[in-house]
This record gives C-alpha cells, structure tokens and sequence, in this order.
C-alpha cells in the first residue's frame, strides 16, 4: 500500500514536472524579435521609434533601459545580450577590441556629414548608424547680460563686475562651467583648443596618439591665463554638475557652459537665455568643443541570435532621415541625417549646431580614455589653486605620454 | 506527515523539477552540456533528499548549502582563477572566438567590386541563390562552393522560391548571415541584407595546422604573444584572447613600476585610514559613553539617542551630503568656519576629509557598544577601588579600561576589517580623488578595495579584471592574517579576569 502512494506521488511528480516545462517558452531569446539597449535616460525615445517601426514591418525591437550600459555590456551572456546598443561614438574602439560589435554598411550614407562618418569609422569601416550630433554651447542669461560680449575679455569683464555685484551672493557663480573633484575634460576642451592646445594629433578617423599636444610651447604660454582666470574667480573647480546648473537656473549665473541634455530644464526654469559659440579668446585659436555622435551599433550577438540580418534592416531603417525625426522629435537633439536636420525645426538646437561649428569629434581611440583622467584632473590641479596650470598640463601630458609609450 | 504538508512540497518540488527541466532543454539547446548536467544532478539529488526518508537531517542543510555554493564559494573560485588570467578589455574571449573575430572584423568590401541582387531558393536540402551583378548585369546561380552562370534571374526547374517572410525565419537567417561563396579567386560574396550582397576579400587566414594566422596579401606569419596576434612592425591586432599567466599579475605588483608604485602608496594609505577611523571613532565613542554613564549628567536618554542619529541615516547618504557641505567655495563647512581649506582638492586635506567624515558615521557604533560595555562592568569594582584610594583616572585606566577591551576589542578588529574595504567611505566622498602624478588609477585618497574596482571598471585604458582580481585576492589575505593576529593577541586580554 505504502509503496504503492509512493510510487504514484512520484509518478504524479513527474508528470507535472514535464507539462510545466513544456509550457514555458522554449529560449530565452525568442526569434525575429531584435533587443536593443539605451541608457535609462533614453528608453522612451527609442520606444517611440520601435513602436512605429513594429507598426511598419511587423518586426518586434524590444527596447531596454540600461542605467549601467557599458558595464553591463561588458559582463553580458550571449543569451540576454541585446543586438543593437546606443552609445556615443567614442566607445567604438573599446567595443571592436572585445569583438562586440560589427562594422555596418549603409545605402544612405550621402546623407550623413562626412565628419560624423569619419567619427564612427575605424580604418576604412563605419562602426555603427549616426543618430544624432550634440555639443556643449554657452548659455547667457539675457536679463544679466542684455548685450552679448563680442570677446573674452568682455565676457570676462562682465562676469567679474556683475561677481562684485553680487558680493554678498554667496550662491553667485561669475562662469559657471562643470568640474567637481573628478574634472570634467569634456566640459572644459573649448578653453583647451581656445588656448591653442589639442590632444592627439591627426585628423578624425586618423589620430596619431603618439602625438600630444598638451604641452605645446603656444598652449603652455597661453596657460598663465587660466592662472588668472583662478585667482579672479571667474573659473573654479568647485562649481559641479550640480552646482553649475543650479547657478544658472536660478538665476544666479550669467554664464553657463552645457549642452542640449538640459534645455528642457532650463526652459522650465523661466531665465531668459541665449545660445551661442564660446567667444575667441587668443586671436587664431577658436575655441571649439567637443561633438558626440550618438549612434546605433550593431552587436556581434545578433548573428548568435540568428537575427543578423533584421538586425542590419532596423539599422537601416534607424538611418532614415524619418526615423530621425522621431528620435528628435522626443530627445530634442540635432539629427545626424541632413535630410531630417533641414525638416527639423527647433531654433535652440539649431543655435547649438552654429556653436559647434568645426567641433572635434572626441577620439575613438583606446588611449582617448586615458585624455579624460588626466586631462579632466589637470584642469581640476589649474582651477583649484593645487598647482599652476602650465605645470598640470606639462605632468598630463608627461603621463598620457608614459601610459601610451 | 499531514496531507496538507505533501501536497505543498510536492508543489513547491514540482514547480523546482519544472523549472529546471525546462532551463535545462534551453541549455541543451545552446549546447550547454556540463552547466545541464550540472543542474539536472543537482535537481535530482533535492528531489531524493526531499522524498527519502533516510535524509531527514540534510533537508535542512541543503538550502543553505546550495546557497552558499552559489553566492559564496562559485564566486570565490571565480575571482581566484581570473586572478591567473590576462582577463582585460581587449582580453575578453577564447582564442577560437578572437580568431573568428579577426577574421570577421577584416573581411573587406572591395573597392568598386561587385553588388549583387539575389533571391534564394531551395530544392531538397540544396540552398542557393540567384544573383542579379548589378556592376554587369550578368546572372548566376550561386551555391556555397561557387557561381554558375544563367541566361536570366527565372527560377531553374526544380527550384523553389523562398519568400522574404521565410527568410526571416532564424534558420535562413542564419545560413545567410554565414554564407561566404568565392567570387573570384581572392575575393568572396557576402550577404548584406536579405535581398542584397556585396563582393569582400579577406585580409587574413587562419592556418590550422601551422596554428598561425596569415596576412593573405603579403604571406606573412603574425606573431602570437600575450593572448594577440602582432605583426612583425608591432602593429597589435584586436581582438585579442584571454590566457593563462600564472602569476603574472601578483608579480606585477611587486615588479612593474606602474602597478608598484601606485599599490604600495595605496596600501600604506589603507592601513592608515583603518587604523586611524578606528581609533578615532573608538576614542569619540568612549569619551562620549563615559560621560553619559556618569549619574551626574540629565537627560541620558534623550541624548544618547541623540547620538545614535548618524548611524541611523543610511550611510550613503550621509556620504554625498558632506561632499557637498565640504566643497571648497560652496560648502556650508567652510563658510560656518570662515575658511577657505580645499578639503576635497588637496591630497592631504582629503585624507583628513576622509577621516573625518568616517568618524562621524562610525562614533555612534563605538558608543553603543562601549555603553554596552561599560554598563556591564560591575559598580563594585569602582567602588573598591576608590576605597584603596584610586583617583578616578587611575580607576578608569587601570580597572575600567582594560575590562572594557576584552569585550570591545574583538569588535575593534572587526571595525578594523571593515574600515580597510570601506569602499562607499572613499569612493561616494572623494572618488579617490585627488588625482596623483604615479598613476591614472590611484587617486590620492584611494584605499585598495576602491583601487581594485578602478582597476576593474573605471581605469582609463578599459578594463583589467586579472589584475584586479588578483590585487582582492591581496586584500583578503591582508586582512585575514591582521584579523588572525590581533584575536590571538586579544586572547591575552581575557586573562585578566
């Protein structure tokens, strides 16, 4: 009798076992579907273009938030990894030196500026679909600053007066421009290339790392301005991401270096504002930022998934100037498809477009990781009285130069 | 046993048994052999420990076994072994992966080469193509092993048309996107799109039996090193591989300057900051429980609750909010002072930051159980004393002290332990901040275990697990052999009584 129970608990064990199994679906990665990943910050942009384009072909892009996408990327399973990643042009070499991307060709490619290709190309291959272009700019408080500085040298003048003014502000930022602790390279490089310093040598697509230009005899002449810049106030460490935005929102900054990722916050803010370029501040330098691409790269797991192939069509597709317009439309940046950037109508990202002309593409180059610890801490040494900027520069240079040998 | 007891563990084992059964036909399908077997052994071993009647006593030692298998000893195991590795951005995959990939990330379009229209087609188990040469307009039924020319794009009798909708399916896809069929004698067709292919010449060829890769144009042998393949003039191809090294990245620390320097620079800082978070927290905490023991003071209470308030606002927080209240010109610190200390920007005044702010979480853990402590200590022995004549500091030092440390010092090492992996401490304060001249990864206030997780995710030249694995593997042993030493030290102490 016992042995009998057992026998059907077993039995009934099984059986129950087996028809769960089955009625879970198969992999994990279900076919014709296409996984695609953006930061947290960008999951809804994306999802306004994979729902159209599922309504167009039928095709499923499952879009994914990721707030740690690189790290994640990095330590992904073939089985969860996505098949399109959205990331700013710079990563490109990182990514191919791991093989997790894959070059992409595309039939519209005379759409593109040839800069914005040469960004995301590395030897003679285009490493991903350009989305959109971005680039820091100077906002000026028009209610502080009713006449725009023609020069620095007005900029500054009227950043210190109004500093005087507000003496008793403790919350008043003459230029508010993003450092903190850890620097900010990237927000600072219009004052590098302003002062006739550059990072590598070379051209987009063809750096030369072996070329620095951190300690160029001009830019090292040039630097004692940034000492002066210190000692007045007008540029400080001090002032963070945090703090900068803060300034400038509530009124209490003329001056403030960003780009278009706060418009929306500052607009809600109310201060009355202009964008514009950063003023020349040496004759025969411009001081030019930084641009950034955004674009769509295709992973290597989208053979593993046997989606290769849809994958390259959605990609396609990403690089039509109608797809751009959607994701302008909701990000509110430039986008890479000229066709789309005619249509697309927004008067501040078109002033921040004319302030980042001749910008720089930022290297897609492996050593380029190494420019933004010590770039971004030189600038930190200069600006808060550690130590004089010539001397910062000369030591990151000297030790960009060790690390890369 | 109660029915209701059987059913709900047949329940809970049916839903294990289908759960696995089901993640192992997906590993199966993935051609996951060992991970299936692993998981199916496992699953069969819980369902005789559960059903047997001979394994009462393991069935409450399994969870926690499996637990601990999976969340303590897997990821132990893991890191000692990439410490032996040259895993490291760069260094991420097997060799067959990066060989494959090489090869992959240099097959080329050629230059003003073919482009191909094409649709596919199938006769039994044979799959082809018909290629429409936009450059010529020539046609040609194109199989894996070659072209042969047709008249025109119409359908060869006996072949079948498949539709784009089935090309989607993952097993055309998939034959597609690995479809390589030669063209000419050096250059192959590649399918871009599912109607589209273009004419593509590899750069390199693996040589399996010589084991070498092989620039094609030029015949030469690349040279195989360090888990990547050179060529002769140093030009590094990437991807590269993950090998072994052996030691290879502990005798770096000793040996090569840019990893020495750096690490023992941090090590001596580590020690410090332990050492110095903990005194500094131990003496607060004691000042402040001994004069709240004291009868004369009111409001006991209130004020040792007081106290306890900083350790219980979530440590994090309290972290970002005093980098904040110690910005140079903006903090609230330097402006009640009057001063202008850069406590975040320079590399002493961070240290001293560091500290400071680490002995305002930590005095109220050393005050509570200092209290703790102290309340223990019977009032006759400082009553005796005072009979012999003791003067209160002598009572305190001679009797009160030592009799405190042999409970308090166990939990002194253990402060000391955490203090020396206190990562949020440094990393949420100052980032390891300021930057150093000796290195591009150790700021000046970094501490080892904030160093290794730079070293890990956020140094500048990508990421190098194997040397950062190894430099943890550093840490524990650091800390265990302290913590070793000082309980056999604190063994003495309890000699007193």
């Amino acid at each position: 009798m016992l042995k009998k129970t057992r026998i059907a608990v077993i039995g009934a064990l099984a059986t129950f076992s087996l028809v769960f199994a089955a009625l879970m679906p198969m992999t994990a990665h279900a076919a014709s579907t296409i996984v695609l990943w953006a930061g947290t910050e960008k999951e809804s942009t994306y999802k306004a273009w994979a729902d159209d384009y599922s309504k167009r072909t039928g095709v499923t892009v499952k879009v994914v938030g990721k707030a740690k996408l690189q790290d994640d990327f990095k330590t992904v399973g073939d089985a969860d990894a996505p098949d399109i990643v959205i990331e700013a042009h710079d990563n490109i070499a990182k990514f191919r030196a791991d093989n997790k991307i894959e070059a992409v060709t595309l039939t519209n490619l005379k759409e593109f500026d040839a800069n914005v290709i040469s960004a995301l190309s590395l030897g003679t291959k285009l490493y991903g679909v350009p989305l959109a272009t971005e680039n820091i700019a100077l906002f000026t408080n028009t209610k502080m600053v009713p006449k725009a500085p023609k020069t620095w040298a007005e900029l500054e003048k009227i950043a210190l007066d109004l500093a005087k003014k507000n003496k008793s502000n403790k919350n008043f930022v003459p230029f508010a421009v993003q450092q903190g602790t850890g620097g900010d390279a990237y927000h600072m490089f219009p004052f590098l290339t302003g002062l006739g310093g550059y990072v590598f040598g070379g051209t987009p697509g063809k750096w030369n790392k072996y070329d620095i230009g951190l300690d160029n005899k001009k830019f090292l002449n040039n630097l004692s301005l940034v000492d002066k810049w210190y000692s007045s106030g007008l540029i400080k460490a001090s002032v963070n991401g945090d703090i900068a935005k803060a300034a400038f929102t509530s009124g209490n900054a003329p001056f403030y270096v960003t780009g278009p990722w706060f418009l929306d916050d500052i607009r809600k803010s109310g201060v009355s504002y202009r964008i514009s370029a950063i003023p020349q501040i040496i004759k025969g330098y411009s001081p030019v930022p930084y641009s950034g691409v955004q674009a769509a790269l295709l992973t290597t797991y989208a053979a593993k998934h046997n989606v290769a192939l849809e994958t390259k069509a959605a990609l396609q597709d990403l690089a039509s100037a109608s797809s751009q317009l959607i994701l302008s439309g909701v990000a509110l940046k430039a986008p890479a498809n000229l066709k789309a950037q005619k249509s697309f109508s927004d008067k501040d990202i078109a002033a921040f477009g004319i302030a980042g002309k001749g910008s720089i593409p930022m290297p897609a180059i492996a050593e380029n990781g190494i420019m933004w610890g010590a770039v971004g801490s030189a600038w930190v040494k200069a600006t808060s009285g550690q130590s004089k900027a010539a001397a910062a520069f000369k030591a990151a240079a000297a030790s960009m130069r060790d690390q890369i040998e | 046993m109660k029915l209701q007891g059987i059913v709900s563990k047949l329940l809970l084992l049916f839903l294990l048994n289908g759960t696995s059964l089901w993640a192992a036909l997906t590993l199966f399908s993935l051609e996951n052999y060992g991970p299936m077997a692993l998981l199916l052994i496992t699953t069969a071993l819980i369902d005789y420990i559960y059903l047997s009647k001979r394994t009462r006593a393991s069935r409450w030692l399994l969870p926690g076994t499996i637990l601990l298998i999976i969340f303590q000893i897997y990821p132990v195991l893991y890191t000692a072994v990439t410490a032996f590795t040259n895993y490291s951005t760069g260094h991420s995959i097997t060799r067959e992966e990066a060989i494959e990939g090489l090869i992959e990330q240099n097959t080329n379009l050629v230059e003003d080469g073919a482009q191909f229209e094409f649709k596919v087609i199938e006769s039994g188990d044979r799959r082809a193509l018909i290629t429409t040469n936009l450059k010529d307009g020539t046609f040609a039924l194109a199989e894996p092993d070659g072209f042969s020319a047709l008249d025109s794009a119409e359908i060869p009798e006996g072949w079948q048309l498949i539709d784009e909708d089935r090309l989607r399916e993952a097993d055309y896809q998939s034959w597609l996107t690995k479809l390589r069929i030669p063209f000419s004698e050096s250059t192959i067709l590649k399918v871009e799109s599912f109607n589209t292919a273009a004419e593509y010449q590899y750069l390199l060829r693996y040589d399996a039996g010589l084991n070498k890769m092989i620039d094609i144009a030029t015949g030469e042998a690349l040279v195989e090193k360090e888990g990547a393949f050179y060529y002769l003039d140093g030009t590094e191809m990437e991807p590269g591989w993950r090998i072994w090294v052996g030691f290879g990245n502990f005798t770096d620390v000793v040996t090569n300057d840019r990893v020495r320097g750096p690490f023992f620079r941090v090590l001596i800082w580590t020690f410090a900051y332990a050492l110095l978070s903990v005194l500094t927290t131990f003496i607060l905490g004691l000042l402040l429980a001994t004069t709240l023991n004291s009868p004369r003071i009111r409001g006991q209470r209130v004020l040792r609750s007081l106290l306890i308030i900083p350790y219980a606002i979530p440590g994090f927080l309290s972290i970002l909010i005093w980098a904040g209240l110690l910005n140079d010109d903006f903090g609230m610190v330097n402006r009640a002072l009057g001063t202008s200390i850069p406590w975040l920007f320079d590399a002493e005044w961070a240290k001293v930051s560091t500290i400071l702010v680490n002995l305002w979480l930590g005095f109220p853990y050393m005050f509570l159980v200092t209290t703790g402590a102290l309340q223990s200590i019977p009032a006759e022995l400082s009553e005796a004393a005072e009979v012999d004549g003791a003067t209160p500091r002598q009572a305190f030092a001679k009797i009160k002290l030592p009799l405190l440390l042999v409970t308090v010092a166990p939990l002194l090492i253990g402060s000391f332990a955490y203090n020396f992996n206190n990562f949020g401490g440094i990393y949420l304060l100052t980032g390891g901040g300021p930057a150093m001249n000796d290195s591009d990864v150790a700021g000046a206030t970094d501490i080892l275990i904030s160093y290794t997780y730079k070293l890990a995710f956020a140094s500048g030249k990508g990421a190098q697990y194997g040397l950062a694995t190894a430099v943890s593997i550093i840490i524990f042993f650091i800390v265990a052999s302290v913590s070793a030493i000082s309980f056999r030290r604190t063994r003495a102490l309890e000699n007193i009584n």
